[in-house]
């Protein structure tokens, strides 16, 4: 979160609730439900590392508002990281190590597990798709079709582990 | 040997349905025995409370032509026709008038992002556009059920997207989807999904 919130600030300044509802229209809900505190959070920890400050505006009746702005030692920071080189690509999957821990040892039926996770990718995917619906920005279409395609990739190895690892054969050692 | 085998499958209305499975697991068989296009050797398939197994090939084809809306792999498309004319003709032969049927054909055509092709024949548009035009005939009629064998196979993701759009707003406007996918993407939409294995649901 925190270079995406960099990223936002890199344009210009802006008060926190107008931070926060663009994260929203453009990261938010495609990995996790946006948690706003976290946001608030976040901006705090930049701001004790000099990264960004703000200015306070009073607003007469209403409470003063914080406008926030990138420091040249954030913009530096935020160049630095999308310099890095890529990460490795993710292969390890925690529910793929299970079910072929589960075929390798016979103490789980993996075409069970095989089944529970389908349904649970599935409802992911139709969660994801629908979250396209309102996708007008391009930033966050882009990240819904990131998340969609990764969903598919993992449902289809689960098809083809499941024609692959055959029927459960409980083992001998099992209880 | 038999395609399909001791298939008992009861589709409730306005319900969407994926089948799933492996190639040559008799997903088109059991879609096109629900069509009334085969007739099973034994057993029986009802829709809407009709027996259609037994009925004769008049009965079948009315029932497909009132209530049925289908895309097969083999879309059929008429070939003298353009692609609007393909879809106005289920509307005209339900005996809609030439100017609703063209509005209602051309607004599928459209939502399916082909409105700009809708004055070409088929031989005039690739195996993608030839699919949604076969889509969009299938809707036109607003049949109570349709079914779909791979309705996104030959589609690019953007064209795969559309038509996912366009049975999404079918299947809300209460009309049941069978629908024979590989595709996940169309599968977590469904209210169901079936799975096939060897001719028999798993």
């Amino acid at each position: 979160m925190r270079q995406l919130i960099l990223a936002l600030l890199a344009d210009g300044s802006g008060h926190g609730y107008d931070l926060r509802r663009t994260y929203e229209q453009k990261f938010g809900s495609v990995w996790a439900p946006t948690n706003d505190g976290q946001i608030y959070v976040t901006l705090s920890r930049l701001e004790k590392e000099g990264l960004v400050e703000f200015e306070v505006k009073p607003q007469g009746d209403r409470p003063d508002r914080k406008d926030y702005a990138m420091t040249d030692h954030g913009r530096e920071a935020l160049v630095r990281w999308l310099g890095e080189p890529p990460a490795p690509p993710n292969l390890r999957s925690e529910t793929m190590l299970r079910i072929l821990a589960a075929a390798a040892s016979g103490l789980a039926d993996h075409q069970v597990m095989i089944a529970t996770a389908r349904r649970e990718y599935l409802d992911a995917l139709r969660r994801v798709d629908e979250l396209r619906d309102a996708a007008e920005d391009p930033i966050r279409s882009l990240l819904v079709e990131s998340a969609s395609l990764q969903l598919e990739a993992d449902l289809k190895w689960l098809d083809v582990a499941s024609v692959e690892l055959g029927p459960f054969r409980k083992s001998r050692k099992g209880k | 040997m038999s395609a399909v085998a001791g298939i008992d499958l009861e589709v409730n209305e306005g319900e969407w349905i994926a089948i799933m499975g492996p190639s040559g697991s008799g997903k088109s068989t059991l879609l096109n025995l629900i069509a009334g296009l085969d007739t099973p050797d034994e057993g029986s398939i009802m829709v809407g409370g009709e027996e259609m197994s037994g009925a004769s090939l008049t009965k079948r084809a009315l029932f497909r032509r009132n209530k049925v809306g289908i895309v097969l792999q083999s879309l059929n498309l008429l070939a003298d026709l353009t692609a609007l004319q393909n879809v106005e003709l289920p509307l005209r032969i339900a005996g809609a008038k030439r100017r609703s049927s063209s509005v209602e054909a051309m607004g599928l055509l459209m939502s399916l992002g082909i409105g700009e092709l809708a004055h070409r024949r088929p031989d005039e548009l690739s195996g993608g556009q030839q699919q949604r035009v076969a889509i969009a005939r299938a809707l036109a009629n607003r049949p109570a059920v349709v079914l779909a064998d791979e309705p996104t196979g030959a589609l690019d993701r953007a064209s795969a997207t559309g038509v996912l759009d366009v049975l999404r707003a079918a299947n809300l406007a209460g009309q049941t989807l069978v629908v024979v996918t590989h595709d996940h993407r169309v599968a977590s939409h469904a209210d169901r999904i079936v799975t096939l294995e060897d001719g028999c649901l798993i």
